[in-house]
């Protein structure tokens, strides 16, 4: 019996250590992180349920172990099997067609995030091919923080500029808008572990903002205030409204440091009233006062309870006051992130320790390096959540309608796909009735290549299938993930030999890279092992402290190091010398009012309704309640992310499937006289699609308001409906304005029993 | 082996605890479980009213928590007593055990635990249940599942020495637990700050699909 | 809780033997000398017969059948261990009494006596196995009460129905000289056994199950107009084919009953906790 260091590699934020017992071949039991004395900076990473049941997942009888071509049309799942060489050549053919006919534009790797943190194991084996053999169309943004990421640079020149979460023993209030670290965060050397921590050392209130009481509530939150999904921006406005007119705002902050709160401080050859004070106050263009009443019918919450909540948030100094990523991954995504950034804001509470910017906690960790990919000769850039466009109607894809970098409109469509550890190509992208329309259709694109551990319902639509090693069977170098304050090295030792035939995606790689005539510049003359030890020599310049001696190293499997004293203050040296620190903001300083934004809302070319502001404002969107299709569709249905898989990944683990089954939350008040009792079958329904899937009835789910939780595996019977809960076949392509990036929480449906 | 002090129990701080299942499925793997035997259960109660305003708000008084619970090696475990064949026993230790030789699968344990702690092997026929890891705390180690909790929620130790803890707070039973004088568990739980009385039917026990087959 | 079929058979096989035991002891204890050629000795192996298929529909509840003997173990405490040993003490002083009668001709009163006391040990233990501190829906008297209830409807029912055999003519030779007799003491057990189960009933806490009406109101219907019917049948007590019509939809209905009412147990089972 032989016990090695391994981790668990998925898209969760984490990155946690796993010691696997190996018996005759076969690893009998997972354990964790056991190191060092559990003390707090240094406490031991703990896998969550998920690293803990993956037995399950590497020695699932589903798991794929031979390569495979498509026999069927796509979608079908029939496959023959064929030899490595046959793959590999017939993919190298394809590809060298491809680039000759269309050029390099025509291939890209599609999104995908199912194998994290692997250094030589991780999908930027692929960006380093594609590279050297003239580049890819890549993509930018990710499904996770597209609306985010774009709304807080244009407000603070980052989304990367928030306090450490365990900065909260130095607040006095803390804030959550939609962030549940307890299911998003789950490592036990993670977020949830600093909050525990934080909490205990502080017992500082905690209010939760969110639609559904999420296990973040219920461990956590002294209160609980249950809003409509996409009207954060309406709660802020209405609080703003309070804090302002109850003179609570921070004005010499607002004076210093920002632009655009008040007409002192807009920017030249703006018309007047066109400041946050004006939106607020009603004397802006909308003419429209965001009174704790006005608000109030939008967002559910009840007036008295919101004036309450800005008093309690403009007294209390410092207050964190943070959003996790479900609040912006709406069709009004951007105007949410912002504006939820906008309370620290007239606050004061940026850039202060025990104050935060409004964004995600920050993380911590040391900047080891990837993989060396190289450049892209390709500039071409298209955000990750169109790539659909990019396939079936490139002519029309351009810089000022879709997004496009680099370039002001597609020359060529996507004729080659790799698809490495995703689901996006099916599972995990919105409208998949949509994108089978677009797949199957093999004229358009021509060539899928997946590579994956299970017969996942992308996997389904591939025309080579390759089956992949797990990080059971493959030795790597795994990195901290940043949902954590400390630094981590883990050196991840091969288990096990390789189940069936499966290959790692290195070695996939050099198979293509040798029938490319790229062999040696793509291995360097390095084997995967090797490229794992000159990794390691790569990190030992950012940590010196690391053995010098590699097996050494191995040997010890696990490295930790712990953040220092204090926790981070985002911004703090903005805060302490403006005009010597400027934000990377045009003007230096917080930009409430964002010119940049002004320009493209009048440069860019936005479809009906869609909405870009100079400053962050409410607006309400399609698939919201205002929307006509409300009538047929009464319910608006989130997707919030389940403890039983981390997205996708892991989604038929017979242990999870048990201890945490899959089903729609609904409330009470909803199911009543839809004639639905907890644990029966149910069919949701919408214009795009339909699902079927068990029913949760509980009261942790606001009224009006449903959650299927995003990841299910979708799974078509005979008749084509999908009966494992898949949420993605009830979402809409329909990009949001400024990120466009994934609007998957904006839906509308109605929900019957089956 | 080492010498296990007598009447060990768990320990669990409601306050913290997420929910997030890592105890069960740490517990699975150890003891290679099959579909359907859990050891131990984390059980979500749950309630509250929802009132909707005519101006389109909403007012309510919902709570949630959840509780982890494996067998807590009662002081007076029913379990053993109403066993016919002497196969579930108290050793002196204080770990309560079944032993799968005399166990005829009869699942009268089970009809009599309040907690849920004997669960039916379909493969064998018989009653199988926490050990409180005894082989790893003879080994010098700790229970799977305390080992593997993310939030430390979970905790173990000699029950008269924790029961001393300052910050336990009120040892009274909280639901969805039963009265403790039933079987007199030899188990601790730190109330959670929105936790009911034992008996109380302001909530319900939500998730009963995730903790047993009935 | 599932609806553990076997046990559902075992306690109603059981309970009837007992019960038709008591009526057997009843028939002896009151006939006296008017009924010498009273022949209990079919009694007594049809008694025999329904515990032993009734035992042996309690081992398919098992999961483990080879360790079964091993029930013996703990009559120390357990109430489950007590109810077998005394359903195997039953069972074998009902083999005695057979045997004798087979060999001897005549069985010992006492022996009969001692039985019909151990059958009410076993009824009495079954109930109390039944009665966990743990699960208040069944821990009350109604469960002593509904068990006591179907001993004497179902024991009635099949001392009348093996009284009646003879005289349906099977051909033995076999003269029962009174048989309105056996159908007075059948009959009256039964309907000591309706009200008994109707005092159990109400007993019962407010239950949560969702059992629908077809489950509250069938078995009180069934169970009720088969005594109607039974006590009907008397007038036609010189027909033997009348007898028959009579008593079959009568056997039907009230075993119906309590397979309903049996299953019905079973299903409000529901423990404190969790």
């Amino acid at each position: 019996m032989k016990t090695v260091w391994s981790s668990c590699n998925v898209n969760c934020g984490s990155r946690c250590p796993l010691r696997l017992h190996v018996k005759e071949g076969k690893v009998v039991r997972v354990e964790t992180d056991n190191t060092g004395e559990d003390a707090p900076g240094m406490h031991e990473i703990r896998a969550c349920l998920r690293g803990r049941a993956l037995r399950k997942w590497i020695y699932s009888p589903e798991r794929l172990l031979y390569p495979l071509k498509r026999v069927g049309k796509r979608g079908e799942g029939r496959f023959e099997r064929i030899s490595w060489d046959e793959a590999l050549d017939r993919i190298s053919e394809k590809l060298r067609q491809v680039i000759d006919t269309y050029g390099n534009e025509a291939v890209s790797r599609i999104y995908g995030t199912g194998n994290l943190g692997g250094v030589v194991s991780g999908r930027e084996q692929i960006d380093r091919l594609m590279n050297l053999l003239g580049g890819q169309l890549s993509h930018y943004n990710s499904y996770s923080t597209a609306q985010i990421a774009h709304g807080m640079y244009y407000t603070y020149g980052t989304h990367d500029c928030s306090n450490h979460l365990t900065d909260i023993v130095n607040s006095r209030l803390v804030v959550f808008f939609g962030n549940d670290p307890a299911e998003t965060r789950m490592s036990g050397g993670g977020t949830i572990r600093d909050l525990v921590l934080a909490k205990g050392r502080s017992k500082v209130r905690i209010i939760v903002i969110d639609p559904r009481y999420s296990d973040t509530a219920a461990g956590f939150a002294d209160e609980w205030i249950p809003i409509r999904p996409g009207t954060d921006a309406a709660l802020v406005s209405g609080l703003a409204h309070v804090l302002i007119t109850e003179n609570l705002v921070d004005q010499g902050f607002l004076d210093r440091y920002c632009v655009g709160y008040d007409e002192t401080t807009m920017p030249e050859g703006i018309p007047p009233r066109n400041s946050y004070k004006d939106y607020i106050l009603g004397s802006g263009p909308d003419g429209v006062a965001k009174t704790p009443q006005w608000a109030a019918a939008i967002t559910g919450i009840p007036a008295d309870r919101m004036v309450q909540l800005a008093r309690e948030i403009g007294t209390a100094k410092p207050a964190y006051i943070a959003q996790g990523w479900g609040p912006q991954r709406h069709a009004n995504g951007e105007q949410s992130a912002r504006a939820i950034c906008m309370l620290p804001i007239l606050t004061g509470n940026v850039g202060i320790q025990g104050g935060n910017s409004g964004g995600r906690e920050a993380s911590y960790g040391f900047p080891f390096p990837p993989v060396p990919v190289g450049s892209n000769p390709v500039t071409a850039s298209i955000p990750c959540f169109l790539w659909t466009k990019a396939i079936a109607d490139h002519k029309n894809f351009t810089d000022l309608r879709d997004g496009l970098k680099g370039k002001k409109r597609l020359d060529v469509p996507v004729k080659f796909l790799w698809s490495f550890a995703s689901n996006t190509l099916v599972n995990q992208h919105s409208d998949i009735g949509q994108t089978h329309r677009i797949l199957a259709d093999e004229s358009l694109c021509e060539m899928i290549v997946v590579i994956d551990n299970v017969m996942t319902s992308s996997a389904r639509y591939a025309d080579i299938l390759l089956p992949g090693t797990s990080s059971f069977e493959e030795g790597d170098l795994s990195y901290q993930g940043y949902a954590v304050e400390m630094g981590a090295l883990i050196l991840r030792q091969q288990a096990i030999e390789p189940l069936g035939e499966c290959r790692t995606l290195y070695d996939i790689c050099v198979g293509v890279a040798q029938r490319m005539g790229v062999e040696q510049a793509f291995t360097e003359g390095r084997s995967h092992d090797q490229w794992v030890e000159y990794m390691y020599h790569q990190c030992r310049k950012v940590r010196p402290d690391l053995p010098e001696d590699f097996e050494e190293a191995l040997r010890m499997g696990l490295f930790k190091w712990s953040r220092g004293n204090r926790p981070k203050v985002g911004l703090q040296s903005f805060r302490e010398n403006p005009n010597k620190s400027l934000l990377s903001t045009p003007s230096g300083r917080i930009e409430i009012f964002s010119r940049q934004l002004w320009d493209l809302a009048r440069s860019w070319e936005l479809p009906e309704g869609d909405v870009i502001s100079a400053l962050p404002e409410y607006h309400e969107t399609w698939g919201m309640p205002a929307d006509p299709n409300s009538r047929k569709y009464p319910l608006q249905l989130i997707g919030h992310h389940h403890k039983q898989r981390t997205h996708s990944s892991y989604g038929n683990n017979p242990w999870l499937q048990e201890v945490a089954p899959h089903s729609l939350w609904i409330n009470p008040l909803d199911a009543a006289p839809r004639g639905i009792t907890h644990g029966d079958t149910v069919r949701v329904f919408n214009e795009i699609g339909q699902t079927v899937v068990k029913a949760k009835v509980t009261p942790r789910i606001m009224p009006g308001v449903l959650s299927l939780p995003q990841g299910a595996w979708y799974t078509r019977d005979e008749k084509g409906l999908d009966r494992n809960g898949c949420i993605n076949t009830l979402t809409s392509q329909r990009p949001s304005p400024l990120a466009k990036g994934n609007p998957q929480h904006t839906n509308l449906v109605e929900v019957e029993k089956v | 082996m080492g010498a296990i002090p007598k009447r060990l129990a768990f320990y669990l701080d409601t306050q913290i605890c997420t929910g997030c299942k890592t105890c069960m499925v740490a517990c699975k793997d150890k003891n290679d479980l099959g579909p359907g035997v859990r050891w131990r259960r984390v059980v979500e109660y749950s309630g509250g009213e929802w009132r909707s305003e005519p101006d389109g708000t909403f007012r309510q008084d919902v709570f949630a928590y959840y509780m982890s619970v494996s067998c807590n090696h009662c002081d007076e475990p029913i379990c053993v007593e109403v066993c016919p064949t002497k196969a579930m026993n108290q050793d002196e230790d204080g770990i309560v055990t079944v032993d799968q030789t005399r166990c005829m699968g009869c699942r009268y344990c089970e009809w009599a635990c309040p907690y849920g702690a004997p669960q039916y092997r379909g493969d064998r026929g018989v009653m199988s249940k926490c050990d409180f890891c005894r082989d790893e705390l003879q080994a010098g180690g700790i229970p799977a599942c305390v080992a593997a909790c993310p939030t430390r929620a979970l905790s173990f130790g000699e029950f008269d020495e924790l029961k001393r803890d300052p910050s336990l707070g009120s040892q009274e039973a909280t639901a969805p637990l039963p009265d403790h004088g039933l079987t007199e568990p030899r188990a601790l739980f730190k109330p959670h700050r929105r936790s009911r009385p034992t008996g109380s039917t302001t909530g319900r026990i939500a998730n009963s699909e995730e903790t047993s087959d009935v | 809780m599932s609806s553990h079929l076997s046990l559902v058979i075992f306690t109603l096989l059981v309970q009837s033997a007992v019960g038709s035991l008591w009526c057997t002891e009843a028939a002896l204890l009151l006939g006296g000398s008017r009924f010498a050629l009273f022949h209990y000795e079919w009694h007594v192996l049809s008694a025999l017969l329904i515990v032993l298929a009734g035992l042996g529909a309690s081992m398919a509840h098992l999961g483990r059948l080879g360790a079964c003997f091993y029930a013996l173990r703990n009559l120390k405490s357990s109430w489950l261990s007590r109810e077998i040993v005394a359903t195997g003490a039953f069972a074998g002083i009902l083999a005695i009494a057979v045997l004798t009668c087979t060999w001897s001709g005549a069985s010992s009163g006492w022996v009969l006596f001692a039985g019909s006391l151990i059958g009410g040990f076993v009824l009495y233990a079954m109930a109390r196995a039944y009665r966990l501190r743990t699960v208040p829906s069944w821990n009350h008297a109604g469960t002593l009460l509904g068990f006591l209830g179907s001993a004497l409807l179902l024991g009635g029912l099949q001392f009348t129905l093996v009284s009646n055999v003879p005289t349906a003519g099977f051909g033995t030779g076999y003269d029962i000289s009174n048989p309105d007799f056996s159908r007075h003491i059948g009959l009256l057990a039964a309907l000591a056994g309706l009200m008994f189960k109707v005092q159990a009933q109400g007993e019962h806490r407010p239950q949560t199950a969702n059992y629908g009406a077809l489950f509250s109101f069938s078995q009180p219907i069934l169970q009720g107009s088969g005594i109607v019917l039974w006590a009907l049948s008397i007038m036609f007590k010189d027909s033997v084919g009348l007898q028959w019509t009579f008593l079959s939809p009568v056997a039907v209905g009230l075993v119906a009953g309590e397979i309903i009412h049996r299953v019905r147990f079973y299903y409000i089972y529901h423990r404190v906790g969790l």
